[in-house]
């Protein structure tokens, strides 16, 4: 395994450790603390055996401008949970990729995108990874709209309500 | 002087369309509401007095089409558009008169609205619906038109598009069979918004890319002023076209730095790098092709821009966080509604309401109306 380099990693490392001996991590078990790789912090698996890579190119940290950042204070950990979450809930679409957002349609990344997208990885032993998107890309405006199945679990569950799914379904989140 | 006028109607809606004599909004819970625009009037007059009044003339009665004498009077007191820069009226909309029906949809699968002809368009996330808005039934009768997650429809002389994704660009000519033949069309295959401008019909493959159709119209029998639709066919122009013109106003643009795209008729808005460009386009037909005219730098914008519709001498620009009226020229940005939206729409085609948009947020619809610099006639 190599050492990651980034300093900020490091000290999201760090803050993780700290949650965990505090007691503020949910209950992700072993799974909680990402391991360290060269293209950033894989987690997992899941109960389902998903095994999850936050990826250096999608954080703040990155200077690749043409991909989604995630929020800074949406860490790796987070980003797993919400992985697992979408997981264990299967809010996967026909391709089958699958996307979370958080109560309430809440940002998670750096230029206010509130959806995550999460592809399956084309090999099946590599592991998943995902990224917030958003419909009002240019030339993103279909493949970053989740299908509208997934869309109406998301107000029966009531994590957005009738105004926001209508937002997301008109590719305007 | 960039003043706009603006009134709430609050409530939890998801879209408005104003049509006639009334204004239809969607309801979250999936109604159709519709308030008589007197009563909205009326209600303004009785709780905000002569301003009010002078309010609603100017969002429902452009050139002072429809309006009463006591409107066209109330208008003429308040000619200081100062008066409506501070000014926020909101009225209470469960306590306004209106009629509801069930749509039979959840609200947040309606994707778009279009009324025409008495005839109210569903696009939705499982197809294109339409059903007659006369009649007293509780529920609308819906037909379904089109069998695709359809994401908005347009309507000029009797020709429905509607752009269905990668289903294309559908298009039911003749739709009221006034040439007696009702047929459909896929001219093109992928489609995400159009609009139509004048004789041509402009589909939009994304948010800045976009082809142009020449369409081909019939005069309809027993009414000669009046023609169809009947064909469309490709034409050499769209973005590459547009943006070489462009490129001799700003040299290194190009079509990644482009944010988005409309037209207004034969006027097309280009938002790139902070900056809106207008450039009118002209059809001829002795050549055969549309050619762009001179581009011009009207005005700037901030944010991510999510939509933008025509209204008065400028358009109304959706962002992420708000709703403002930019005014061409003036380059002043007037923030409308201050938070998300589920729709802006204008209505540059309509005689009466040309000077309306109307924005849907979370807990209310934003009327909104550009003031003139200077007083019509109001006749």
């Amino acid at each position: 395994m190599s050492l990651c380099r980034s300093h900020d990693q490091r000290a999201l490392l760090f803050r993780f450790a700290a949650n965990e001996r505090r007691g503020n991590l949910p209950r992700l078990g072993s799974m909680s603390i990402g391991r360290p790789c060269t293209a950033g912090l894989e987690f997992g698996p899941t109960p389902s055996g998903k095994m999850y890579l936050s990826r250096n190119d999608h954080r703040c940290f990155s200077t690749d401008s043409r991909r989604g950042h995630w929020a800074d204070d949406f860490p790796p950990l987070d980003e797993f949970e919400l992985f697992a979450q979408a997981d264990a809930a299967d809010w996967q679409d026909s391709r089958p990729h699958l996307w979370g957002i958080r109560r309430g349609l809440v940002a998670l990344g750096k230029d206010n995108e509130r959806i995550a997208l999460f592809r399956c990885p084309s090999n099946a032993p590599h592991p998943w990874h995902g990224y917030p998107v958003t419909a009002t890309a240019p030339g993103r405006e279909l493949a970053h709209r989740p299908e509208p199945p997934l869309v109406r679990r998301w107000v029966e569950s009531g994590l957005i309500d009738a105004f926001q799914a209508g937002r997301v379904n008109r590719g305007r989140v | 002087m960039t003043a706009v006028a603006s009134l709430r109607i609050s409530g939890q809606f998801v879209d408005a369309f104003v049509y006639r004599t009334q204004l239809y909004a969607v309801t979250t819970t999936g109604k159709l509401r519709a308030y008589d625009v007197s009563d909205i009037e009326e209600r303004a007059t009785r709780e905000h007095g002569e301003v009010g009044r002078a309010l609603t003339y100017h969002l429902f009665h452009t050139k002072g089409m429809g309006a009463n004498e006591q409107q066209r009077a109330a208008r003429l007191r308040f000619t200081n558009t100062d008066a409506f820069d501070k000014l926020t009226i909101t009225l209470e909309g469960d306590e306004l008169p209106s009629v509801e029906r069930e749509i039979g949809f959840p609200s947040y699968e309606v994707l778009d609205v279009l009324i025409y002809n008495d005839r109210l368009y569903l696009a939705t996330d499982t197809g294109l619906w339409s059903a007659l808005l006369r009649g007293a039934a509780r529920d609308l009768e819906l037909n379904e038109r089109l069998p695709y997650r359809c994401f908005s429809a347009k309507v000029s002389r009797g020709a429905v598009a509607a752009s269905c994704g990668d289903e294309g660009l559908n298009v039911i000519f003749d739709d009221f069979s006034w040439l007696g033949r009702t047929r459909k069309d896929v001219p093109l295959p992928r489609s995400l918004r159009c609009s139509y401008a004048s004789l041509g019909l402009v589909n939009y493959t994304s948010r800045s890319s976009f082809e142009m159709l020449q369409g081909e119209t019939r005069q309809i029998p027993d009414e000669p002023s009046t023609s169809a639709f009947v064909s469309f066919s490709a034409s050499d122009f769209g973005t590459a076209a547009l943006l070489e013109r462009l490129q001799a106003l700003i040299e290194d643009l190009s079509v990644e730095k482009i944010d988005y795209i409309f037209n207004d008729g034969s006027q097309f808005a280009v938002f790139a790098g902070g900056l809106i460009i207008a450039v009118q386009t002209q059809y001829s037909q002795g050549e055969g092709r549309r050619r762009s005219l001179t581009p011009r730098i009207v005005a700037s914008y901030e944010g991510n821009v999510v939509d933008a519709q025509p209204l008065g001498g400028g358009m109304v620009v959706e962002t992420h966080k708000a709703v403002s009226f930019v005014h061409r020229d003036v380059n002043r940005a007037v923030e409308v509604h201050n938070g998300p939206v589920s729709s802006v729409r204008s209505f540059p085609r309509s005689y009466r309401y040309q000077e309306l948009a109307v924005a849907v947020g979370e807990h209310c619809l934003t009327l909104v109306a550009a003031l003139r610099d200077r007083p019509h006639s109001g006749r």
